[in-house]
């Protein structure tokens, strides 16, 4: 009895540290341009409570930081390059994220909606 | 070590540039927000304007300008637009500001409703324009805070240096000041701090000045007094030989321990008649040579008694100096060499002459001086751990660079040219 | 719903420029003034600042030039996975050095005094590292278009002005502080960046998604916004977050508790007498 309790506790344990890497699981991928430092789309509509993996390509040649205080992400994306943050699960609401080296022209939105 | 004109500098620099810096923001701040409201009011008389221009019917498109696009809706339809405007509405069919991307750029948008003519008027400005336009202005007025602040830190630079002038003076005077120097420091440029701290070094000073003379006085008083019975002593110990003629052990140590006490006496007697007052006041041309051959002729029973090959090499060369200190001060160096070295042992004295120096070295073959005690040699009774079994108080030294002092002259210890031993050097200055 | 998002931040690149580059600036900053006021108290020399300043900088310059190769390592998250890893070596070593200077090995041992240097050297260094790339990665750009050329240097320069004069006015309150109380206070600024760093790391673990979500535990976004000066120097200076998520908040806890354990000198206690009463 102790052992099977045991192995199922491990298990459950792998389960929980590989779920990440898990493919076949994997969140919705919502892809972001940038270009002229600015967002397309700048408003994203996501579902509320559920993990997102953001897919941000960056078509300036120069590097930008997507940067949301309210999701409370950071990450600087090089000209010219692909780069994923993961976001949520999010209550819903709405999340300004803006591109902290251009914050004058790159800004945007998430809304999170049930 | 921390420099208090260090410290001063940067942390006075560090709170001005901080001030400074808060400032120029919200100086910044509160002229954009101006700058703002007088860009958004302007849209606002634009938006009227065109409302006003506007001919009923015509829907053809207006020659577009870079900075600004519009849009006229009537009946949710497009009945003119600047060429740059999308066909979507650019601002909310609400009136109010807000902003839109479109055409690779930011926007300011306005959405205006015209009730006359039951038309919305659409208006965008690039943003970015507009935010370049007011930096550019605003942003003159933070140059003269962020140039001021390297000619305003050089001021608090040479202002600091200056202000601690006196206490670097202090500092300075303090440090150069010999160390048997006891006499009061000026100070130059008196400032209030400064005139307590030098008045206190100066009552220290002359403290421990009266101090040291009583010191010194006490200690010759003392030697002189204990002369008297030490003679007496001397005689009773020697009528006691006469009357009991034995070969008895502690009278022979009695017999050493009067004698040391004798020579310690005559010694300490010596290094207090040897003060600058009594030596200066008579100097005259001595002749070293002949001064050091009478004292080894005077002495030549003690090398004898020891076997010990003792070489005067030199030339006759007079020095200006004290008879009486410079016998005591060869004679201390004679005498040191006779004690430590071995029976048999070689002495030599040289006696030189440069063009700027006379100098006089006695070099021995004995135990020789450690690198690391040459220094402390010199300090009153210090004794080397390895020579305690030779008789001594060890005041020789310190006696011989008492007088060397008082002539102006230095002195140097070596290792002397024999297989061992030490060689000590005095150089006299030639006037 | 709104047309256009309705932004009341009203970015600007001066602005902006400040912010961003005073808070790298005063993260490093702080810490090299918590350092070097260590340093100071165990009568070495800090000459070891200058060095620790030229590694870092170079280092953040090889970092910056390759930031796009770095972020497509493990599937496009390899910037935050690297910048957890210095974030945590950071935090370590920040430990080595709170046990070097706590315990007594300075009477006794040389090498715990070289140790300690070097020690000091890589905690900067490595933050340097991290926050001189962010900066290098945005002046890179910033400064290719002419007409933020002006606003972006002369923001830059104030951030600069800005962290390290708050660096300095630290050195030297730090000094000012005397006896047990200076060892207090160090300790439990230490402790707090160093719990700071930690929950930077773990956010970053999570944006890489290598570690769950965890809720939010609490919101004081509306008393103290992270996007304000103030916030974000309150961010460099202690890690403040105005939204942490549970997980966050406990490896913050965690690190402060486990350095405070650490920093704590034990008062030695009087053997003899303990021995007296058991027998």
């Amino acid at each position: 009895m102790k052992t099977l309790h045991y192995k199922l506790v491990l298990l459950t344990c792998i389960g929980f540290i590989i779920s990440p890497f898990n493919a076949f699981a994997g969140p919705p991928i919502i892809e972001l341009e940038i270009k002229d430092h600015l967002f397309y789309p700048s408003i994203i509509e996501i579902p509320a409570n559920k993990k997102i993996k953001l897919l941000i390509k960056n078509l300036d040649p120069t590097p930008e930081e997507f940067e949301s205080y309210e999701l409370n992400r950071e990450k600087v994306i090089a000209g010219n390059r692909k780069a994923v943050i993961f976001i949520g699960p999010l209550a819903p609401g709405e999340y300004p994220f803006f591109g902290e080296f251009y914050p004058k022209t790159a800004q945007g939105k998430i809304v999170a909606i049930e | 070590m921390s420099s208090i004109r260090t410290f001063l500098i940067l942390s006075v620099v560090a709170t001005l540039v901080l001030f400074n810096f808060i400032a120029a923001i919200q100086g910044y701040s509160s002229s954009m927000k101006e700058a703002e409201l007088l860009f958004d009011e302007k849209m606002l008389n634009t938006a009227k304007l065109i409302a006003n221009l506007h001919v009923e019917g015509n829907a053809s498109n207006i020659e577009h300008t870079s900075t600004i696009a519009f849009q006229l809706w009537k009946d949710n339809k497009i009945i003119a637009a600047s060429n740059n405007a999308p066909d979507t509405p650019i601002a909310d069919f609400q009136p109010g500001y807000g902003y839109i991307n479109f055409d690779r750029h930011r926007w300011r948008s306005l959405g205006y409703y015209d009730r006359k003519r039951n038309v919305w008027i659409a208006l965008a400005e690039r943003d970015d324009i507009r935010s370049l336009l007011a930096e550019n202005v605003i942003l003159k007025s933070v140059y003269p805070i962020l140039l001021g602040i390297p000619l305003v830190s050089l001021l608090i630079w040479l202002i600091i240096g200056y202000g601690l002038k006196p206490l670097r003076q202090l500092a300075n005077e303090l440090s150069n000041k010999k160390n048997n120097d006891l006499t009061p420091i000026a100070a130059k440029e008196s400032t209030k701090e400064l005139k307590q701290v030098t008045t206190s070094i100066n009552s220290l000073l002359q403290r421990l000045d009266t101090t040291l003379e009583r010191e010194k006085l006490f200690t010759a008083d003392a030697a002189h007094e204990l002369r008297t019975p030490i003679s007496a002593l001397k005689i009773q110990l020697h009528n006691i030989k006469q009357e009991i003629p034995t070969n008895s052990d502690a009278l022979k140590q009695l017999n050493d321990g009067v004698n040391r006490m004798h020579h310690l006496i005559e010694q300490l007697l010596l290094l207090y008649r040897t003060t600058p007052e009594e030596l200066s006041k008579d100097f005259s041309e001595i002749d070293l040579y002949t001064l050091t051959q009478n004292i080894i002729a005077e002495h030549y029973s003690g090398f004898e008694k020891k076997q010990q090959n003792i070489e005067l090499i030199g030339i006759h060369s007079k020095i200006n100096g004290n008879t009486f200190g410079l016998t005591a001060l060869i004679q201390n160096l004679l005498n040191n060499a006779n004690k430590y070295t071995p029976k048999g042992g070689d002495i030599r004295i040289t006696l030189e002459e440069t063009e700027s120096k006379y100098s006089l070295r006695v070099e021995d073959s004995g135990p020789g001086i450690p690198i690391e005690a040459r220094d402390q040699v010199f300090e009153r009774f210090y004794r080397h751990k390895n020579q305690q079994a030779i008789p001594g108080c060890g005041l020789g030294l310190t006696i011989v660079k008492h007088i060397a002092d008082l002539h102006g002259a230095t002195i140097k210890i070596e290792n002397s040219s024999f297989t061992s031993g030490c060689a000590i050097t005095i150089e006299f200055r030639r006037q | 719903m709104s047309l256009s998002s309705d932004d009341n931040r009203n970015k600007k690149m001066f602005l902006n420029s400040i912010a961003l580059i005073s808070q790298e600036v005063l993260e490093a900053s702080i810490l090299i003034s918590i350092l070097m006021a260590l340093t100071k108290q165990l009568e070495l020399s800090s000459r070891w600042a200058i060095s620790a300043l030229l590694i870092g900088s170079l280092g953040a310059y090889i970092y910056g030039l390759n930031i796009g190769n770095i972020s497509e390592w493990f599937d496009y998250v390899g910037q935050e996975i690297v910048n957890a890893c210095i974030q945590i070596a950071i935090v370590m070593l920040m430990f080595i050095a709170t046990f070097l200077y706590s315990r007594s090995i300075f009477n006794t041992k040389k090498y715990g005094q070289t140790l300690f240097i070097v020690n000091a050297t890589a905690i900067v260094a490595l933050a340097i590292v991290r926050e001189g790339a962010e900066i290098y990665n945005y002046l890179a750009g910033a400064l290719t278009h002419a007409e933020y050329l002006v606003s972006v240097t002369t923001g830059s320069i104030i951030g600069t002005g800005i962290g390290v004069s708050i660096g300095i006015l630290f050195y030297y309150a730090l000094g000012a502080i005397t006896g047990k109380r200076r060892h207090i206070i160090g300790l439990i600024l230490f402790s707090l960046i160093a719990g700071s760093m930690t929950s930077q790391a773990l956010l970053l673990l999570n944006q890489a998604d290598w570690i769950p979500s965890t809720p939010i535990l609490w919101d004081t976004s509306s008393l103290l916004s992270e996007y304000s000066l103030t916030g974000r120097l309150l961010y460099g200076l202690i890690g403040y977050e105005a939204t942490p998520s549970i997980l966050e908040f406990f490896g913050y806890l965690t690190t402060v508790m486990i350095m405070l354990f650490i920093g704590i000198k034990k008062t030695p206690k009087i053997k003899c007498l303990d021995e007296k009463i058991n027998t």
